[in-house]
């Protein structure tokens, strides 16, 4: 399941790249009730660099909206890009490599500002350098006496299993077998299952980042990349250049204040001894006596209901608008076969694009939050209805249609009165299928920022917290049998037993 | 004697199929006029052109007096009844609700259907307690006589009959010809009854149509076609009916 997530979510990074920018905004007047936006990706350092850049604007003032658990770089960046979030945590090679599409190792700050988009800045380094490594257990790099990367090579039984964006970033797998002349077949694997793989012994090896704090929960080895392959991956706020000054200057005071050895002890607080992010956030803003002291709201993840709550939001608009667009649009199509065909297709095509891609293509048009997830999620269910709507009006006896017309029925009147009831069953189960589908994919939300039952699963991930993906996982299965219970007793409602024999098994 | 059809110069084709080649005919009113043909000859493609669910392609048809056109063909086919071989009941709606949907969108008030309906009951030997029920559940013989009911709901003065017997069983056929001879003795009307059985056709019908090919072999009364039959053709007919 997670692999399939995280697979979707590369097709959903690389599809934003037909992203348009949006208007640009130079306004820099300190403006404190307008409410900053940070951003974060879905792993857990981004989550804790989010709130740490976030309680340092609280207490300057500001009032701050949370975004956290965006789906990877470039859901991020055109959220940016698009004034949906002011500032997020980036790194120095992924703007080379990913946002600028450069080759540079160790690009330098003002380089990379000289060539992002002028509405974006990129601010000074905290210090660390959260580079990718390769790592396997210590016991076992013990026993077989590697240390460097370049020892691999007399290993090639070793299995090695990396995250997908791994396998396929030019400064990722490829590149570096092809440097360290490496034969092994890498398979795809989520980061964050990877290292209960390796713990388990079903891979051994694959990639991190050198600030994982996770590398000091399992005692893994980081391999030294003797040949100096690996770009150099710095962690610097990336903002809007309309960040008012006050925020901006907020922001710098965290210039160099993190090493590498600082960055893991404090991810290892979240992930080994279970503190939530913004507990491990004011708890490092105070020792560097950058806040004073707050209580933290502990109860970090909201509460099960509202995600819920808000997963039902999402997907019932999103129905609605399904249903008010598939239903009228199937029946006015029906009697023209080509024309109903093409839609057909069309609709099948719009679900053939995997959900993150869409829910990521949404974001240039609509940004990030609610209204792209319910759009995304609209354009999924249209299939399901229109289909089986034009399908159970064609497949109508052909003799009830011509006796419907012979009686001297209207066109209209042999609809309401022939035509629709006696599609019903299956323009319900059309429904069905699209409620179905609209709950499974709501989960996908959070990665653009939406909320819903997705949320506690994206951070879980991020986590690799089992609990708290069960958060989302469970409720989101129980709404589904929900709606099933929910279609089965309209069916009963509005369709005469008779009418559903063979078709549903009672 | 008027016509309450009147075909001048038909012609219908699929693609290159010719159906009707420029037929001219006309169907004497309150009368029961068999149609009679074999599959192919044109009878069933003949009847939905006067309804309107086929186009002719060339040549004008007349029905009660006005030419079929899309602007007048709901009020029209609602003064023609029409059944079918098959019943085609709605199965969604109750045997009443069948029966009476063209009158309540005409506008037809509770007492009036109900009248009217018990009134065709009666004719057809149907129970009254089948009106609640749902088409599946009555068998092909009771099915037709209600199909029959709804043809006749609005007394429309004419009646298209395509071949609403012939899936029945031999039994059921004999006491369904009884009601149907009694529905068309109680109230006048004109009836165009197409059957590929010319038995059928010698016992319910005063009028009689040879159609093969598309083409008329033979036209007129029950006594007439049966004392001389036009050719070798219609002699076969009978002589299969009569066997």
């Amino acid at each position: 399941m997670k692999i399939i997530f995280s697979c979707l979510l590369l097709v959903g990074i690389s599809a934003s790249l037909f992203s348009v920018g949006a208007g640009a905004e130079t306004n820099t007047e300190t403006d404190k009730s307008k409410p900053l936006v940070v951003g974060s990706k879905n792993f857990s350092e981004s989550y804790l660099l989010g709130e740490i850049l976030a309680r340092l604007l609280e207490e300057e003032g500001f009032v701050v909206e949370h975004r956290f658990g965006l789906g990877g770089t470039l859901v991020c960046y055109e959220a940016l890009l698009a004034g949906e979030i002011d500032l997020y945590m980036e790194y120095t090679g992924t703007l080379e490599q990913v946002i600028l599409k450069g080759s540079r190792l160790d690009p330098d700050i003002d380089g990379l500002n000289r060539r992002v988009d002028d509405r974006l800045q990129v601010l000074d380094s905290l210090g660390f350098n959260n580079a990718y490594v390769l790592t396997l257990k210590e016991s076992l790099a013990e026993q077989l006496g590697i240390k460097n990367i370049s020892d691999l090579v007399k290993h090639p039984d070793l299995s090695f299993a990396f995250s997908l964006e791994f396998m396929h970033r030019e400064d990722g797998w490829p590149g570096l077998a092809q440097t360290y002349n490496l034969p092994h077949r890498p398979s795809g694997i989520d980061h964050g299952l990877a290292y209960q793989a390796i713990d388990e012994g079903m891979i051994d090896l694959t990639d991190a980042y050198s600030t994982d704090g996770d590398l000091e929960r399992y005692a893994l080895r980081m391999l030294i990349d003797d040949l100096d392959y690996f770009p150099k991956y710095y962690s610097v706020p990336f903002a809007r250049r309309s960040l008012p000054d006050a925020a901006l200057a907020q922001i710098q005071k965290l210039a160099g204040l993190i090493d590498n050895d600082h960055m893991r002890r404090l991810s290892a607080e979240v992930l080994i001894e279970g503190k939530s992010f913004a507990r491990v956030a004011e708890d490092f803003l105070v020792a560097s006596g950058l806040v004073v002291e707050q209580d933290v709201n502990e109860s970090f993840w909201p509460s099960i209901g509202k995600n819920t709550l808000v997963h039902l939001k999402l997907t019932t608009i999103a129905l609605v608008l399904g249903v008010m667009v598939g239903l009228p649009v199937g029946i006015l199509v029906h009697r023209r076969r080509n024309l109903a065909r093409i839609l057909v297709y069309f609709a099948g095509l719009l679900q053939t694009v995997p959900s993150i891609a869409l829910l990521a293509l949404m974001i240039p048009l609509f940004g990030i939050g609610e209204v792209p997830a319910i759009i995304a999620l609209f354009l999924y269910s249209i299939l399901p209805v229109l289909r089986n709507t034009i399908t159970a009006l064609i497949t109508i006896d052909p003799l009830l249609k011509r006796v419907a017309e012979a009686i001297g029925l209207t066109k209209r009147q042999q609809l309401f009165h022939v035509l629709v009831p006696l599609a019903l069953p299956n323009i319900l189960s059309g429904i069905r299928i699209a409620a179905i589908i609209s709950i499974g994919t709501a989960t996908l939300a959070a990665f653009i920022g939406a909320g819903g039952l997705g949320e506690p699963i994206v951070t879980g991930l991020a986590l690799n917290d089992t609990n708290l993906i069960m958060q989302g996982a469970i409720p989101a299965a129980c709404l589904a049998i929900l709606v099933e219970l929910l279609f089965e007793w309209l069916e009963r409602l509005l369709v005469k037993p008779h009418m559903l024999s063979g078709m549903l098994p009672e | 004697m008027t016509n309450c059809i009147d075909f001048i110069a038909v012609s219908k084709a699929y693609g290159a199929l010719t159906i009707l080649d420029s037929l001219s005919l006309g169907i004497p009113e309150n009368k029961t006029t068999a149609l009679v043909g074999e599959s192919g000859s044109g009878k069933s493609s003949l009847l939905q052109l006067v309804n309107g669910l086929l186009k002719a392609d060339a040549g004008e048809i007349r029905v009660l007096g006005e030419p079929v056109t899309d602007d007048n063909l709901v009020p029209l086919r609602r003064r023609m009844g029409y059944a079918v071989q098959g019943a085609g009941l709605f199965p969604h709606l109750t045997v009443q609700e069948n029966i009476s949907l063209v009158a309540r969108l005409e506008g037809w008030d509770n007492f009036q259907i109900e009248q009217r309906e018990w009134q065709l009951f009666d004719i057809m030997e149907l129970e009254r307690d089948f009106a609640q029920r749902y088409p599946h559940s009555l068998s092909g013989g009771q099915q037709q006589r209600v199909s029959l009911c709804r043809a006749m709901m609005l007394n429309p003065p004419l009646l298209l009959l395509d071949e609403p017997f012939s899936a029945l069983d031999p039994m059921t056929k004999g006491s369904i010809y009884l009601e149907f001879q009694r529905l068309r003795d109680i109230e006048e009307r004109s009836i165009l009854l197409v059957t590929h059985d010319m038995q059928e056709a010698l016992k319910l019908a005063q009028h009689i149509i040879v159609l093969r090919e598309g083409a008329v072999v033979q036209e007129g009364s029950v006594e007439a076609v049966r004392r001389a039959p036009a050719d070798d053709y219609v002699q076969s007919l009978i002589d299969i009916a009569t066997l």
